[in-house]
């Protein structure tokens, strides 16, 4: 199991050690094929680690019927954020092959939390790299759209997308800007935890 | 000083954790119309707006968009805490604001310590990733909408479609973001 763990790329940050612990705290799943693991909709808080066998990503077809529309192979890793956030899943998730997988969820996360801190420190740090990586390339891609062919049509999509603008010639140059003050950590922060330990 | 945002967050800790975090982390002062952080700087801390108001601003074309208004409670610029990147839009103050600022190195140590309000302190961080990656693959969705479809119509079923696998992809599934131009390759061979 544990060289599964060590090959999926989300898990890159972690070591071995750290690896064997997550392996300690999974369930393993076995489905046949064509099982449905995940439903459009459902709620979900696991995260799923395929072993063995592919997993098929579908949608509604144009008539009926559902359309593959990627796959997830061996050592690749679905639904992690929803350890964290639990939330309804957003497509349905076959298996397209008999398919083993590890399970791990949010449950085994608070468990880890308490039995093996560092270890769920690591794993959380390793999802937000993750969503952080996939947050630049989305932000990157919205870029590349609003540079591009869209430029011209901003004004509509700025109703569409609720996004107000305006221009600075209406605030920044008609207004003095302070400048931001120096920091006052030790006042503030004294004043804060006076707050916080006379209210314990 | 107001902190009622911090305060909420930090009540129920025990003073070791405080004087950990307080090692880790600067409380500062905005006045409206400053500067938290401006687009295009390299990004080596977050913030976690404890009063006050923050705008997210981005300039395209010359011209200020404020892309959200955010309130006590949030936390800005988190990618800054995990990666060495530039920062994807500014941040103003749009009223007298005080934050906490949190720099990467000073984060992992804190993390490290694996404490009950390090590791609530990173769950905040994911969560308010996840969110924001969550918005991010909406918006993307909408500006494609607008992309594929002719002014004022609905978008044709093969590109919902589509739609549906971008949000799907970038939501929760780290499927390849390329294949999500118009519609995915399957689903065109299918429609036609």
């Amino acid at each position: 199991m544990t060289s599964v763990i060590r090959a999926v790329k989300v898990f890159e940050s972690l070591s071995d050690a750290e690896c064997a612990e997550l392996v300690r705290f999974m369930r393993i799943r076995q489905y046949e094929a064509g099982a449905t693991i995940f439903e459009c909709g459902k709620p979900g808080d696991s995260m799923l680690v395929v072993a063995e066998g592919a997993l098929s990503v579908v949608m509604p077809g144009p008539r009926r019927g559902n359309i593959e529309v990627a796959r997830v192979g061996v050592a690749e890793v679905v639904g992690e954020m929803s350890c964290i956030v639990p939330t309804p899943r957003c497509a349905t998730m076959l298996a397209a092959v008999r398919t083993t997988a590890y399970e791990f969820g949010r449950k085994e996360l608070a468990t880890m939390r308490l039995q093996a801190p560092a270890v769920a420190t690591a794993i959380v740090s390793a999802v937000i790299r993750s969503v952080a990586l996939r947050l630049r390339r989305v932000d990157e891609r919205i870029e590349r759209e609003l540079a591009g062919h869209l430029a011209a049509r901003l004004p509509e999509l700025r109703q569409a997308t609720r996004i107000s603008a305006r221009t600075p010639s209406r605030r920044s140059r008609t207004r003095s800007v302070p400048e931001p003050t120096e920091p006052t950590e030790p006042d503030a922060w004294t004043a804060l935890l006076g707050r916080l330990r006379g209210s314990a | 000083m107001k902190a009622s945002a911090l305060q909420e967050l930090l009540s129920g800790y025990s003073n070791a954790e405080l004087d950990h975090l307080r090692a880790a982390a600067r409380i500062r002062h905005f006045p409206a119309g400053t500067w938290l952080c401006r687009e295009g700087d390299p990004a080596s801390s977050c913030f976690f707006i404890a009063t006050g108001a923050v705008e997210m601003v981005k300039f395209i074309d010359g011209e200020e968009h404020v892309l959200a208004t955010l309130r006590p409670g949030t936390l800005v610029g988190q990618t800054g805490l995990v990666e060495d990147s530039l920062r994807s839009a500014s941040v103003r103050a749009q009223s007298a604001t005080t934050a906490l600022e949190i720099k990467r190195r000073a984060f992992q140590r804190f993390v490290q310590q694996g404490s009950p309000l390090a590791q609530h302190f990173q769950e905040q961080i994911a969560i308010a990733g996840i969110r924001q990656l969550r918005t991010a693959a909406d918006q993307l969705g909408l500006v494609l909408a607008q992309a594929v479809r002719p002014s004022g119509k609905q978008p044709a079923t093969v590109d919902r479609r589509a739609l549906a696998f971008i949000q799907a992809g970038t939501g929760e599934w780290d499927l390849p973001l390329d294949r999500a131009v118009g519609a995915p390759p399957a689903a065109k061979k299918r429609a036609s």
